[in-house]
């Protein structure tokens, strides 16, 4: 197509500007021109349609999100001890940390809104007809997989709600018939939540996920330039034969125009509601209402109904599901596109759609009506924004190595524990006080704030309290403080 | 819409009149460069922000009791500890320094930071020369911490130090390297 233009060059054009120069020189040797030629001169039946940008706002989203991520991993630190306290950082302290990771939350928002758009266009267009069995199917492991990375992205915080958002999420992975409870453990690394469920939600969220996106998005952009624009419902789906007007200028101006629309509204969310960061994950709080992300809501609520034989409401049903709408155009052969004259099948899509917003709409109104609950969230909602009002507190490393030079004094430390924590702490039983037993805190799994007890986080916890607790940084000394560890850690 | 539909069909795109052509082009470009320009700012910002970061204040750190500098008869290493943020982290960095004998301490500088001005590897005290000597590119400093010979740029930088109750307190800094005069960064 372009070498038109590549053989014209020398002869016809005569002196050429500098710039018009290097880019032919460029061009010869990457033909780019060719490439660009062939992505704009894509030809759509019917002419240039607001209702077609769709896809290539997705596009333009997963590269935001691609973007910022990867801009975020700077920072971010994937293990149970320090992804809580690395995303405060990003959040408190890097400049424009918290403005990036509200674009990239709000980002996964807008691709789950975007997707709804794109695929009813598609349904209600009848644009799976037509030798498009593949692309539609690429497209259906495209939201499977979308859906995949903001599950695993929710995660990474290690805050309240995502810890048991992922409790939760990842339990229902039992649920399937034989290999489920292996699943389970393959997933979260092991029988309980923790640092190494972080590290695989890590590789699946910023390595497998996302290059299994740019895969399946190839091959749909291929494909659907391989079956061509669909165009009009009234266009046949076979063999397009509206006039046909090319994807330059004015449907690329149209896709661009709506990706500056969601920039502008992503950055302005992000301006004006950053996205929040609640407190560290706690197993212990039992009294935590956990509440997973909009999207997630009919899910949510669709688990309240079966309260027996889950393996229907989990596995079977979604699985039928999937399996149906996969085969959508196997199934919605003819050659009608358009809406009104496919009472079956829009009435499917509608009523499907209907059924997950209501049982949406009803988990956020169940909520609402339920006086303890809706204090409960407000509650929690409150102590999430007190806590993002809250300084930044940089977590204590390596002080071990003070203690490794012999300065602790044990005995000191058992006079100051006797002063300042047996009022609350048995040091020889792990009866609760007031707080915990610490009868061999050292060698138990997690402490009660879900850290492992090494020695810096008992230090930790000595230095800024937790919960009811208070910090004790202002009354003893890190030697001290030192000392009192050292005493607890002596059998 | 089917109009201008039918004059590309026939023609292809290069048949439209360049003039309004190049103006849609000039817009999308435009655009685009609006757009990645806005958003570069916080990027930029973003991963540049440890560069703005103005150095956290060095405390001071204990080095233990204080010797008899003037019994010493040559430097002794000796290992401090340095608090200091480290991103998200507050850490306590184990760092050496070397401890001079009274004579050999210039101008009353009794610390010596064991830091190459070259490359920055750690120089080794080698009592059979009585020389400093850089394990990576052989540069050689005299017991006093002089230059002698090699690629550094300079001898090897003092650290301020003060004896408080009979224990040496050395503030650690780091300095620039490659360059001839001592500039603390940090």
């Amino acid at each position: 197509m372009s070498s038109l233009k590549d053989g014209q060059s020398d002869d016809a054009a005569g002196r050429k500007s500098s710039p018009a120069r290097v880019r032919e020189w460029f061009s010869r040797r990457t033909g780019i021109d060719a490439l660009l030629d062939e992505a704009l001169s894509e030809r759509i039946p019917g002419g240039a349609r607001i209702t077609y940008v769709f896809g290539s706002g997705l596009l333009f989203l997963f590269l935001s999100q691609v973007v910022t991520g990867v801009a975020l991993a700077l920072y971010y630190v994937p293990s149970a001890d320090h992804a809580h306290t690395s995303v405060a950082y990003i959040v408190k302290v890097v400049s424009a940390g918290w403005f990036l990771r509200s674009l990239h939350v709000y980002g996964a928002s807008a691709i789950l809104i975007v997707l709804a758009l794109h695929l009813t266009q598609v349904f209600l267009y009848g644009s799976y007809k037509g030798r498009r069995e593949l692309l539609w199917g690429a497209g259906c492991v495209l939201l499977a997989l979308v859906l995949g990375i903001a599950f695993t992205g929710y995660l990474l915080p290690w805050d309240q709600n995502a810890y048991f958002a992922t409790a939760v999420g990842t339990n229902m992975l039992d649920e399937v018939p034989l290999v489920g409870h292996t699943l389970k453990l393959l997933v979260r690394g092991g029988v309980s939540l923790g640092t190494l469920t972080i590290s695989r939600f890590y590789v699946l969220h910023a390595f497998l996920l996302p290059a299994a996106i740019f895969g399946l998005i190839a091959a749909h952009v291929y494909l659907f330039r391989k079956a061509g624009a669909a165009g009009p419902t009234d266009e046949d789906p076979f063999t397009a034969r509206k006039a046909q007007e090319t994807f330059y200028p004015r449907q690329l101006l149209m896709d661009m125009t709506f990706a500056l629309l969601i920039m502008a509204a992503l950055g302005l969310l992000a301006y004006w509601r950053p996205a929040e960061l609640g407190t560290v994950a706690d197993p212990t709080n039992t009294q935590y209402l956990p509440r997973p992300e909009w999207y997630y809501r009919p899910m949510f609520e669709w688990l309240k109904f079966w309260t027996e034989g889950e393996v229907w409401g989990i596995v079977v049903i979604p699985a039928m599901v999937a399996v149906l709408f996969v085969a959508v155009p196997f199934l919605d052969r003819r050659r009608e596109r358009r809406p009104l004259r496919r009472p079956v099948a829009v009435g499917t899509y509608a009523a499907a759609f209907l059924a997950l917003s209501a049982l949406g709409v009803k988990s956020y109104t169940d909520d609402a009506g339920d006086p303890a609950v809706a204090l409960k969230l407000r509650e929690q909602h409150e102590a999430t924004q007190q806590y993002m009002q809250e300084p930044f507190q940089p977590q204590r490393s390596g002080i071990l190595t003070v203690a490794n030079s012999g300065a602790v004094d044990v005995t000191q430390g058992k006079t100051l524990f006797e002063q300042h924590c047996a009022t609350c702490h048995y040091v020889d039983s792990t009866q609760t006080k007031v707080g915990p037993g610490l009868k061999d805190l050292l060698s138990r799994d997690r402490m009660v704030n879900g850290q492992v007890p090494t020695s810096e986080n008992v230090r930790e916890i000595i230095s800024h309290g937790y919960q009811e607790m208070p910090p004790f940084n202002d009354t003893l000394t890190e030697k001290q403080i030192g000392d009192v560890e050292a005493y607890m850690a002596t059998p | 819409m089917s109009g201008r539909s039918d004059s590309e069909q026939s023609d292809g795109p290069q048949a439209k009149p360049t003039s309004r052509r190049s103006f849609t082009g000039a817009l999308i470009g435009f655009g685009t460069a609006a757009v990645a320009l806005v958003l570069s700012v916080p990027l930029f910002r973003f991963a540049f922000y440890p560069v703005f970061q103005t150095t956290a204040e060095t405390a001071w750190s204990d080095a233990g009791d204080a010797s008899d500098q003037n019994s010493m008869t040559a430097p002794v290493e000796r290992a401090i500890l340095v608090q200091r943020a480290d991103g998200w982290r507050m850490i306590t960095a184990r760092q050496a320094i070397y401890e001079l004998p009274a004579s050999m301490a210039t101008d009353g500088h009794r610390v010596l930071s064991p830091v190459c001005p070259h490359m920055g590897c750690e120089v080794a005290w080698v009592s059979a020369q009585r020389q400093f000597r850089c394990p990576c590119h052989e540069s050689v400093f005299a017991e006093d911490g002089s230059y002698v010979s090699g690629p550094a740029p300079r001898g090897l930088d003092y650290l301020d130090s003060e004896v408080r109750d009979g224990r040496l307190m050395v503030l650690y800094q780091s300095f620039r390297q490659l360059v001839s005069k001592r500039e603390v960064i940090g």
